[in-house]
């Protein structure tokens, strides 16, 4: 056993060093995304002051004083150094609108989405793993790419709507309104899983697809193994790892498509928020959301990879000899 | 009793009217090796397969008699072959690399007819079988290696875990399907080692190859496939010393010539030489070192020029790369003007033609770096110098070297590792002619072989072309479609490499292969005459 362990040893020498790269890419990832968003943000036309006097009118001097309160008389420069210094002590800013430190305004409304997230990843696996079993027996293949088809083409309000109309209203399996409970969680996560899942399924099933036409399968079957031990001891690992660099992507589409959802199920949550601060030009939150869907996309990729590396030894091995 | 016996067997394949095996019969004893040897494409895999019920989808298997491990597997249900695959009849295929799962260590993969076969068992039990069966197939350090993965093993070492994955439900047959083809030839014959000493411990083994050496080795009885059919079934001691097909003693024949590579596809002519003469000193004291040399060079052919030393190769070599002028005649490079042109006129396409030499270590400058050495030849192809460290490490891949030699100097490496890095600055080139001059002679004979095959494997899938110079018949043979015989700057004969070794028409000719045969290198490599 001591072979064994001074094979780990060497094994993990390098992936301290692998995931302190990745760890600094993640920063260089939402430095970036912070400097787009704050630049290209201040390019909406607009005075600021607007926003945070909402429809009250103020004199010029007000109005100045304001603009020095908030640092928005300093140049471009100073003002996204200031930024980045307050990003880094945490301090997201304060919403125009609400007045309130931007890190409160989405930390009340975070939990909702993530629940929702979290719950939607779950299903989409979930759906895609029946989905792509489905596929394996040439019987049912073609029902499996209609019904992947069909997710992946549908647009995320009209599956909301129909799950709405046919589990809210007709059967009256979930509450069509509330917004606390697991029940109420249902309907918008499995809408937000639906095109998620039309996307693994097929990249999935290719995998599998893929698994079964290499040598090595015959070696399997012919120690006797059954296409059940064959599937989830081999293939399905084999379908996994090239599956799974996409799951990473697909997280940060559903962040997006969170607003789409939490529009039409009229739930609370980061969705919401985003929109309202769109419409209403409240820059610091705005940034303040580009800000955390960088570093939650960067983070879900560092553990994708993670993940990879562990379904295929080979890519390990690979980057640690590149 | 038999194992194995099976009576006037026929599959068919879908999409194909024609049986891929068509009427064969054999049966096999315990502790007996059945050998069937073929081409590609003769159907000796299907045969096998049929034995295990793996053939494809829709393919129909039919017999009078198919009994494996006692029961007559004719009709079996998918459960019922479950129940021989693995416990009754083992599989090794090709090459362990792509035959085990890639993603699972190697103790798993051992462990899984186990798994299958005797649920029973614990996983402490499991554990002490591997190990044991890991030790059974003579794997070095078994504990570290059932740890591994399959691409952390070398070639040889994963091929025995593949064995040992057969063997571990205990079956009383082997079938071995081309078991040491991916090998190197000192591993081949430890692996063949391996199966022999199963087989006489009681093993049944149904080896298929197509080379004749490993069956030699191996089989007891041999049958020679082609188009489906057993030409010829015999001892495997009559078969070799006395064969009645006539496909069977052409066989035997090409691999008499120490297997003489299968021609390519005719190739355009990218090097053609006309009437090479060259003479050095002056007039009265005059060496014709070579004198009215013509051949033409295919793409992906290989022509091997032989002789002994002094009798002008590498004259004609250097005349080739154009860094010696020809008295009389001209080389042609693609059908354009090459010896006759300046020096100026030929740097362009210099890139195209390279050459390696026999003695690498004065061929590189002693104090570069291999990562220097390469990246010199990457230079000249305007490659940028920040690329040209990937293309290195790159170019030492495809010579099976690792990126821990690019910082060695030549004194640093091995014979073997300078002559694949002085291949690799060839390849950096990206030329369409390689010219070989004794690229072996220095080097031990198991390396040789090394750098020999990777020489064949560079030309298959890049088709190169290559003029390969050696004084040693052994080494031109191996890879020569076309050879040209020198003596005293003349070429004495010249044809296709098998003809000149089956008929060689010069007493000087007959002189060289006389004596390779007398060698104990050529006797060695004519198992098989």
């Amino acid at each position: 056993m001591t072979g064994h362990r001074a094979g780990q040893a060497r094994r993990t020498g390098r992936p301290v060093a692998r995931l302190a790269a990745r760890l600094v890419a993640v920063v260089l990832v939402v430095w970036g995304a912070a400097t787009v968003g704050f630049f290209s943000l201040r390019l909406i036309p607009g005075d600021p002051v607007n926003v945070l006097i909402g429809l009250g009118s103020v004199s010029e001097r007000v109005r100045d004083q304001i603009r020095e309160d908030w640092g928005l008389a300093d140049p471009l420069v100073v003002q996204y150094l200031r930024y980045l210094g307050r990003l880094l002590q945490g301090d997201l800013g304060t919403s125009y609108r609400m007045q309130h430190p931007v890190a409160d305004v989405i930390g009340q409304q975070l939990a909702p989405t993530v629940q929702l997230m979290v719950l939607a990843i779950a299903f989409a696996l979930l759906l895609a793993c029946g989905s792509a079993l489905l596929g394996r027996d040439t019987r049912t293949a073609s029902v499996a790419g209609l019904l992947e088809l069909v997710a992946v083409s549908a647009p995320t309000f009209w599956i909301g709507l129909v799950l709405i109309g046919v589990f809210g209203f007709g059967l009256g399996w979930f509450p069509v309104v509330a917004t606390v409970g697991f029940g109420a969680l249902v309907l918008p996560a499995v809408t937000l899983s639906i095109p998620v899942a039309g996307i693994i399924s097929q990249v999935l099933r290719q995998g599998l697809d893929d698994a079964e036409a290499l040598p090595f399968v015959a070696t399997v079957r012919a120690r006797g193994a059954s296409s059940t031990r064959l599937l989830l001891r081999h293939t399905l690992r084999h379908a996994a790892a090239s599956s799974v660099t996409l799951t990473g992507y697909l997280v940060g589409s559903l962040l997006g498509g969170s607003v789409l959802v939490e529009t039409v199920f009229a739930r609370p949550g980061l969705g919401r928020v985003a929109l309202n601060a769109i419409v209403d030009r409240d820059v610091p939150v705005v940034l303040g959301i580009i800000v955390l869907a960088a570093v939650v996309f960067s983070l879900v990729n560092l553990l994708v990879d993670l993940v990879a590396d562990r379904l295929d030894p080979r890519l390990a091995a690979e980057q640690a000899h590149a | 009793m038999n194992l194995v016996s099976v009576r006037n067997l026929r599959v068919t394949l879908p999409g194909s009217a024609a049986a891929v095996v068509d009427g064969v019969s054999f049966s096999i004893a315990a502790g007996q090796c059945f050998g069937i040897v073929g081409e590609s494409g003769a159907g000796k895999t299907v045969t096998a397969r049929s034995l295990i019920g793996l053939n494809p989808d829709g393919a129909r298997v039919a017999a009078d008699e198919l009994t494996v491990a006692g029961v007559d597997a004719r009709n079996l249900t998918e459960r019922a072959w479950r129940r021989l695959r693995g416990a009754a009849v083992g599989l090794v295929g090709q090459d362990a690399l792509v035959s085990l799962d890639p993603l699972r260590r190697v103790c798993a993969e051992v462990s899984e007819p186990l798994e299958v076969h005797e649920p029973g068992l614990g996983r402490a039990d499991r554990a002490r079988r591997v190990l044991q069966l890991l030790e059974q197939v003579a794997m070095p350090e078994p504990a570290l290696r059932a740890r591994q993965y399959p691409h952390e093993l070398s070639g040889g070492l994963r091929q025995r875990a593949l064995i040992a994955s057969a063997l571990a439900g205990s079956p009383a047959l082997l079938i071995a399907d081309e078991p040491t083809t991916a090998l190197d030839a000192t591993v081949q014959a430890r692996i063949v080692r391996l199966l022999r000493e199963l087989k006489e411990s009681g093993l049944g083994l149904l080896l298929i190859s197509h080379d004749l050496a490993i069956i030699r080795q191996l089989a007891d009885e041999v049958a020679v496939m082609k188009d489906g059919r057993f030409v010829e079934v015999q001892a495997a001691a009559r078969l070799f010393a006395a064969p009645q097909h006539p496909y069977t003693r052409g066989l035997l024949a090409a691999a008499s010539l120490s297997l003489a590579p299968a021609r390519p596809p005719v190739g355009e002519v990218v090097l053609a030489a006309r009437d090479l003469a060259k003479t050095y000193g002056r007039a009265g004291r005059e060496l014709r070192a070579v004198d009215g040399v013509s051949f033409e060079l295919r793409a992906g052919h290989t022509v091997g020029m032989v002789g002994e030393s002094g009798s002008g190769k590498s004259t004609v070599a250097r005349m080739l790369l154009g860094t010696e002028t020809p008295d009389r005649g001209d080389v042609r490079l693609h059908g354009e003007p090459w010896s006759s042109l300046p020096e100026s006129g030929r740097r362009a396409r210099r890139g195209g033609i390279q050459i390696i030499q026999q003695d690498s270590l004065s061929a590189f400058d002693p104090r570069a770096s291999v990562l220097q050495i390469l990246s010199e030849a990457i230079g000249l192809n305007g490659t940028p110098r920040r690329l040209r460290k990937a293309r290195a490490v790159e170019l030492l891949l495809q010579v099976a070297l690792t990126d821990a030699l690019l910082g060695r100097r030549a004194h640093q490496l091995s014979g073997g590792q300078r002559q694949r890095v002085a291949i690799a600055r060839a390849l950096a080139r990206e030329p369409s002619i390689l010219v070989c001059d004794e690229p072996v002679s220095a080097l031990d004979v198991s390396i040789q072989s090394q750098v020999l095959e990777l020489l064949a494997s560079l030309q298959e899938t890049r088709g190169l072309a290559m003029v390969f110079i050696s004084h040693d018949l052994a080494v031109v043979r191996g890879l020569s479609h076309d050879i040209l015989v020198m003596k005293d700057g003349v070429v004495v004969e010249q044809g296709a490499a098998a003809a000149l070794f089956r008929a060689p028409q010069h007493p000087f000719t007959r002189e060289l292969l006389a004596a390779h045969a007398a060698s104990p290198r050529g006797r060695s490599s004519q198992t098989v005459s």
